[in-house]
């Protein structure tokens, strides 16, 4: 049981390639963290860092108290679960699961009640002698995280270990990994690509993007109050439609056509507003549309391209003038519209969110910011 | 089960049709005349000549003249000199297989990691793969020389390494051994790196050190493959002639004198072809038997 603290760590190849940029997180204990972003964006390395597979070029790692920067990853008291299970393939399965209590030279009685507890836990019981090959992907993945399990480690390092299951099982697993997060009391690290895991697992979700964390915070506050136009893009499917264009007074440009900025949005802009047009990256989700028969102040009217029916939604992608590619609108699954017919939108002016267009970052204030910023300097010190 | 009876039925029928089509597929054998004609020429219509000419007393063209049924096997099998050949065989087998094995493993263990000019160590272990046997063994007759010879003038001894009946097999076998230890480098090498490296970071997260890491995830990584350069070892090191019959024609005695030294004495030297080819039969009964049960061995354990 232990915090885990980053400080400007950093990861550097050579001069050239930095793999993640000076870094500071906090981890709290017990807590259930995600790690998500796209390929390349230095969630692994960072998770690997941690582990003490991959060297640490600058900062400093602190499991607990102590800095664990030179410690060999078996001396940092952590489990890891890999994409690829990495199951020993020529050990049964009982075996796999009481080999890090071998190599700890635990006595043969303990290992064993310890061995047969996890499988327990796991519903593994009936598979302890067979070898890793004759099992399926989902019961090898239990495996992997019985091998963790054992060890009552300090922290659970997790790198994708879903990825290699089928929907379905994904799911299923999802919703037992937070069980067991539960049920340890332990600290999970959980690198993902996948936001809707993110979404689901995480106490808090940490966006990383080209090394860079963009954004730590909670599943809810990532999703409503994204601080950065990366963040706003990556979390939520379909994604948020962001695209350049005027703000103007309390309006917005939409389609050509100045739509009202709620209060709700006004209120927050960390922007003085003015008459004359400031161009911005401006991101609306799509379940901020609503379809409505009237056209109206705040209406835009679009010819629908696409429709999509998922089910209990419909998406309609629609053109308009600021963006090339269409924008996408969730409305209800029992309208009836059709490609080609020419529809009104109403825009709920409370949910813009707004990025600066150089920086790219939300000139809109999280209302949780303030809150939030006192608990995280009440946990540094 | 009903209900997918006549569906069952169904394509069953289409099966036994498209199994019938795939039986009269000339095209196929068509495609395979080439290869068909080169390996009866050159393997399978010497083999069954050689297991004819067995029976047989010959001239000495090699041509069959008196039908003396198995009295070639009889004879041999009673023979002092045959026996000879046999357990000198399996001694210079099994010197080569440890060896060969063993070099070849320790030079892969110690380029499977990572430091500067390794490629360059690489090629030098893999070299002996490149070589004539004949060649290497014009040069190890230099090496070995009790006068001249490098070996002596660095081991300080004056040892005869050719021509003394103890240590003739011995150093015939290290020269073979030697010169399989390329191939094996390179097997061994192969196995290594087909080893998932996330089971070495999983095996270092769960506390084990490098020797156990090498207990428990390298070598039992390298069971398959090293079965395979087992009996690829084997099989090469029966059938091995070249250095032997350059560096002592298997001498001194008959103390160097294997199997396929002892078909080409019998066949070349004294012109018994019959003879010589029911020993060819018993070298090729012995490989195979030893490969059969090898497989088996193997797929027990799997």
């Amino acid at each position: 049981m232990a915090e885990v603290k980053l400080r400007q760590v950093t990861k550097r190849y050579d001069e050239d390639t930095v793999a993640v940029k000076p870094l500071d997180l906090d981890i709290k204990d017990k807590e259930f963290i995600v790690f998500v972003g796209p390929s390349g964006c230095g969630k692994s390395t960072t998770l690997r860092m941690i582990a003490g597979l991959e060297r640490i070029s600058d900062g400093g790692l602190y499991i607990g108290r102590d800095i664990v920067n030179h410690l060999a990853p078996k001396d940092r008291d952590i489990a890891m679960v890999f994409q690829n299970y990495a199951l020993y393939p020529n050990m049964t399965i009982y075996d796999n699961i009481g080999f890090s209590l071998k190599m700890k030279k635990i006595k043969k009685s303990e290992r064993d009640e310890r061995v047969r507890e996890a499988a327990g836990i796991l519903g593994l019981s009936d598979f302890l002698d067979r070898k890793p090959a004759s099992l399926s992907g989902g019961q090898r993945q239990r495996v992997a995280l019985g091998r963790a399990m054992v060890r009552n480690p300090k922290v659970f390092l997790l790198d994708e270990p879903l990825s290699n299951l089928d929907a379905k099982l994904r799911v299923a697993m999802r919703a037992e990994i937070v069980k067991l997060h539960r049920k340890l009391e332990t600290t999970f690290v959980y690198v993902t690509h996948d936001q809707t895991e993110a979404m689901t697992m995480g106490d808090r979700i940490a966006v990383l993007n080209d090394g860079y964390l963009e954004q730590i915070d909670t599943p809810f506050n990532v999703y409503e109050y994204p601080e950065t136009k990366f963040v706003a893009e990556f979390i939520g499917s379909p994604q948020m439609n962001v695209f350049e264009t005027e703000l103007r007074g309390n309006t917005i440009k939409l389609n050509n056509k100045s739509t009202r900025l709620g209060n709700g949005v006004t209120s927050r802009l960390g922007l003085q507003l003015s008459e004359q047009a400031q161009t911005v990256y401006a991101g609306i989700r799509p379940e901020a549309f609503q379809l409505v028969d009237e056209a109206d102040a705040d209406t835009i009217s679009v010819v629908v391209e696409n429709v999509e029916n998922m089910g209990r939604d419909t998406y309609i992608s629609v053109s308009i003038a600021e963006r090339e590619i269409p924008l996408i609108a969730r409305i209800p699954s029992e309208s009836t519209v059709m490609i080609g017919d020419t529809v009104q939108l109403k825009v709920d002016g409370n949910k813009w969110h707004v990025f600066d267009r150089q920086t790219e970052r939300s000139l809109l204030r999280s209302p949780f910011k303030a809150f939030s910023q006192r608990r995280e300097e009440s946990l540094i010190s | 089960m009903e209900f997918n009876q006549p569906l069952l039925d169904d394509k069953g029928e289409g099966l036994k049709k498209r199994g019938a089509r795939k039986k009269w597929n000339i095209e196929a054998y068509i495609y395979l005349i080439p290869a068909l004609i080169i390996f009866f020429l050159f393997t399978y219509w010497p083999f069954l000549r050689t297991i004819y000419r067995s029976f047989f007393l010959t001239d000495n063209r090699g041509i069959e003249r008196v039908f003396i049924g198995v009295q070639n096997y009889t004879d041999l099998l009673t023979s002092a000199s045959f026996q000879n050949s046999l357990i000198v065989t399996v001694q210079y087998v099994l010197i080569v297989l440890v060896l060969g094995m063993g070099f070849g493993f320790m030079t892969a263990i110690l380029c499977n990691q990572s430091f500067p000019g390794i490629r360059l160590f690489s090629t030098v272990y893999a070299m002996p793969m490149a070589v004539a046997s004949s060649g290497i063994a014009m040069v190890f007759s230099i090496m070995l020389n009790q006068r001249i010879g490098a070996v002596n003038q660095i081991l300080g001894t004056n040892i005869s390494w050719l021509a003394n009946p103890q240590w003739a097999l011995i150093s015939v076998a290290v020269l073979t051994g030697w010169l399989n230890s390329g191939i094996n480098f390179l097997y061994f090498s192969a196995g290594m790196s087909n080893i998932d490296e996330s089971l070495y970071e999983s095996a270092s997260v769960d506390g084990a050190n490098g020797l156990n890491q090498f207990l428990y995830i390298t070598l039992p990584g390298l069971k398959h493959i090293s079965f395979y350069i087992i009996v690829i070892n084997v099989i090469g090191a029966f059938q091995s002639f070249g250095q032997i019959r350059i560096l002592t024609s298997g001498g001194p005695g008959e103390s160097t004198n294997v199997i396929v030294h002892d078909i080409y004495r019998n066949a070349f030297l004294n012109f018994r072809f019959g003879m010589a080819s029911a020993e060819s039969v018993i070298l090729f009964i012995i490989i195979a038997i030893l490969t059969v049960f090898m497989f088996r061995t193997q797929r027990k354990e799997a």
